[in-house]
C-alpha cells in the first residue's frame, strides 16, 4: 500500500508503505500476521483486522484517545 | 464462599445489591483502579498467552472481594454472563442490572451505568466521557452451547509457542483460534469493551466470570490436565512465575488454579455440557496394535499402560493422522512424564522412555484440534535398563532430578534382616517410595519430609530380599541434586 492520509472522525491517520502508522502525529505500534494477513495493536487486544487502515480507523473510533469523549 | 450465578437468574434484591456495591466502589475510586490495573498491564503478558486465564481469575477475584466489602455480604458472588442466553433481550441487560445497548453514537443511556451516572476513565486515569456499547456491530453472534462444549473438550491447556497462534484449550477459549469465545464477547458488546480499558463496562466482570467458569468446568472435566507451561516459557507465563500487574502474595498461576480454595462456587446454568471422562482402555505392551479414531474435534483418547518392571519402553502411533501423545504416571494420572508430537514416522508421535514399574495413562489427541482422524497405537518394552544399586552401609550415591517430572529408581539387597534407614540428604525437597521385597510394584511406604530439612527418610524392618526405591522431587516442576544412602 502506498502512503495514505485520511481524516477519520477528526483524527489524522497517516500510513507510510504499510510499516508506519501515526494517529494525530503519534506513532502507533502494531503487528502484522503474515500468515493470516491480519493486523492488530495493543490498543485493541481482542480484535484483528484485515488491513492496516481498518485497524487505524478502529483505534480512532474505539480507543477513546483520538476522538472527543461523548457524554 | 462466593456463589457465582447466571446473571439472568439473579433476584431483584440480588441485582440491587450487586449494582449498589459496584456504584459504591466506583464512588470510592476503587473501581477505576481496576480499570487502570488492566489498562496499564503489559498487553501480551495478560492476553494472547497462557497466563490469560489465571491473571483474569485473580483480577475478578480481587474485584469480588471489593464488592463483598462494599456490600457487607461475604457471600456476594460475581454473576456470570451466560452467553448462549445473554443476547440483547436477556434480562441482564435490563435497567435494574447492566442497562442496555448504546444510542446511535454508542452512548449508554439506560440503566445504572448510563450517561450522567457513570463516567469511564482512559489509561491515564482521566475522565473520558460516557460508557459506550455498540452491540452486534463488531460480532454478530454470541457463543453457543455447542461451541462452548467443543472448547471444553480441547486439551491440553496450552502449547508452545504460547501465543495467539498456539493450539490448545486456552487459545480456543481466549479466541484467537477455533470457535472464539472470549474475544467475541468483547467484540459483540463493542464500544468501551474493545480497548485495554474494557473493565470500564461492568459487563467486563460478568464476561470474565463466564470465561473463568468455563476454565473451571474444563479443570473438572480434565483432572489429569494441568496448567502449561511449567517452565522455559517467557517469564510471567510459567506455573510458578509471578504474573504481570498482580499484587503479591499469591500472584502466580499456581496460586489460583483451585477455585474452591479461593472460596468460589459456580452455580451451573444446567445447560453447558461438560464432556464425560472416558475410561481408559488397556494398552498391552506386547507390540499388538489397537485402532482408535478421533470422532469429535478436540477429543482425547486415553489408554492405561501397566509397566511390570523398570525398563525402556516404546509407545507409538501409526497411520496418516498427526497425533500428539502425553504420558502420565506412574500411579498418578496428574504427573506428566513427557509429551511427544512428531517423534514417529511422518506425523506420528513416539515416546521412548525408561519407566518405573507402575500404572500410566497415555493420552492421544490430534495436533490440529479441529481435525478428525484415525490411528493405531502400540507399545512394547525395548530393553531392560540397569537399575543403579545402593550398597547397604555403603557410600552415599549422588544424583539429581534434572528436569520436570523426573524420578530416579534404585535397588538394594537385604541379606541381614532388620531395621534399615533409607534417606536422602541435600537441599532438594525429595519424595521417596519403597517397593519390595522382590517386586517393583509392591509399595511398602512413601515419605516426604521425615529426614533433615526437606529430605525423606524411611525406617523399616526388612526381611531378606531385593528392594526398590524411587526418588522424585516433591514438586513436579522443580529440580535439584540430592544424595541417597541405605543403612542398617
Amino acid at each position: 500500500m502506498a502512503s495514505v492520509k485520511e481524516d477519520y472522525e477528526g483524527c489524522a491517520i497517516e500510513i507510510e508503505v504499510e510499516n508506519t502508522l501515526t494517529l494525530n502525529g503519534k506513532k502507533i505500534e502494531f503487528t502484522h500476521d503474515n500468515t493470516n494477513q491480519t493486523w492488530h495493536s495493543d490498543y485493541l487486544p481482542y480484535s484483528q483486522y484485515n488491513s492496516l487502515i481498518e485497524l487505524a480507523r478502529a483505534i480512532v473510533h474505539e480507543s477513546g484517545e483520538f476522538t472527543k469523549a461523548q457524554n | 464462599m462466593a456463589i457465582r450465578k447466571d446473571a439472568n437468574t439473579l433476584t431483584s434484591s440480588e441485582r440491587a445489591e450487586f449494582v449498589a456495591a459496584v456504584l459504591e466502589i466506583k464512588r470510592l475510586g476503587i473501581y477505576d483502579q481496576f480499570v487502570l490495573r488492566h489498562a496499564r498491564a503489559n498487553m501480551t503478558a495478560i492476553h494472547r498467552c497462557p497466563a490469560f486465564l489465571p491473571w483474569h481469575r485473580r483480577f475478578i477475584y480481587d474485584f469480588e472481594i471489593e464488592l463483598q466489602r462494599a456490600s457487607g455480604n461475604p457471600n456476594l458472588g460475581l454473576p456470570y454472563w451466560n452467553w448462549p442466553d445473554g443476547g440483547e433481550t436477556a434480562s441482564l441487560w435490563d435497567d435494574d442490572l447492566l442497562g442496555g445497548n448504546g444510542d446511535t453514537n454508542g452512548v449508554v443511556r439506560t440503566g445504572p451505568f448510563r450517561s450522567g451516572r457513570w463516567t469511564i476513565v482512559n489509561r491515564n486515569g482521566q475522565a473520558n466521557g460516557a460508557l459506550r456499547r455498540e452491540m452486534r456491530q463488531n460480532a454478530s453472534s454470541l457463543p453457543t452451547i455447542s461451541e462452548i462444549t467443543g472448547v471444553v473438550a480441547q486439551t491440553p491447556y496450552d502449547t508452545a509457542p504460547w501465543d495467539a497462534s498456539a493450539s490448545g484449550f486456552r487459545n480456543q477459549l481466549e479466541g484467537f483460534i477455533g470457535a472464539n469465545l472470549h474475544n467475541r464477547g468483547h467484540m459483540w458488546v463493542g464500544g468501551s469493551m474493545l480497548p485495554m480499558t474494557s473493565p470500564n463496562d461492568p459487563v467486563f466482570f460478568m464476561h470474565h466470570c463466564m470465561v473463568d467458569k468455563i476454565w473451571h468446568d474444563w479443570q473438572v472435566a480434565h483432572p489429569s490436565q494441568g496448567y502449561q507451561p511449567t517452565g522455559n516459557a517467557p517469564f510471567g507465563q510459567n506455573l510458578t512465575d509471578p504474573m504481570d500487574s498482580t499484587p503479591t502474595p499469591n500472584n502466580r498461576p499456581i496460586d489460583v488454579l483451585d477455585s474452591s480454595s479461593l472460596g468460589i462456587e459456580y452455580q451451573q446454568s444446567g445447560e453447558i455440557i461438560v464432556p464425560p471422562i472416558a475410561t481408559p482402555q488397556l494398552l498391552p505392551l506386547d507390540e499388538s496394535f489397537i485402532n482408535a479414531s478421533i470422532n469429535i474435534p478436540g477429543e482425547v483418547i486415553r489408554f492405561q499402560i501397566d509397566a511390570p518392571e523398570f525398563a525402556s519402553y516404546r509407545l507409538e502411533t501409526s497411520g496418516n493422522s498427526d497425533t500428539v501423545m502425553s504420558l502420565f504416571g506412574p500411579n498418578d494420572a496428574r504427573a506428566l512424564v513427557t509429551v511427544n508430537d512428531d517423534g514417529g514416522e511422518n506425523l506420528n508421535s513416539r515416546i521412548v522412555q525408561s519407566l518405573s514399574a507402575g500404572s500410566y495413562i497415555l493420552e492421544i489427541r490430534l495436533y490440529n484440534p479441529n481435525s478428525l482422524g484415525s490411528f493405531s497405537i502400540s507399545g512394547q518394552p525395548i530393553g531392560t535398563s540397569a537399575i543403579p544399586t545402593l550398597a547397604v552401609n555403603g557410600v552415599q550415591t549422588n544424583a539429581a532430578i534434572s528436569f520436570s517430572n523426573e524420578s530416579d529408581l534404585y535397588r538394594f539387597t537385604v541379606t541381614n534382616p532388620g531395621a534399615h534407614n533409607i534417606e536422602t540428604e541435600g537441599q532438594t525437597d525429595t519424595f521417596i517410595s519403597l517397593y519390595g521385597p522382590n517386586s517393583q510394584t509392591a509399595l511398602l511406604d512413601n515419605d516426604d519430609d521425615s529426614g533433615s530439612g526437606l529430605n525423606s527418610r524411611l525406617r523399616w524392618n526388612l526381611p531378606n530380599g531385593e528392594y526398590f526405591v524411587r526418588v522424585r522431587h516433591y514438586s513436579p516442576v522443580s529440580t535439584g541434586s540430592y544424595s541417597i544412602r541405605v543403612n542398617r
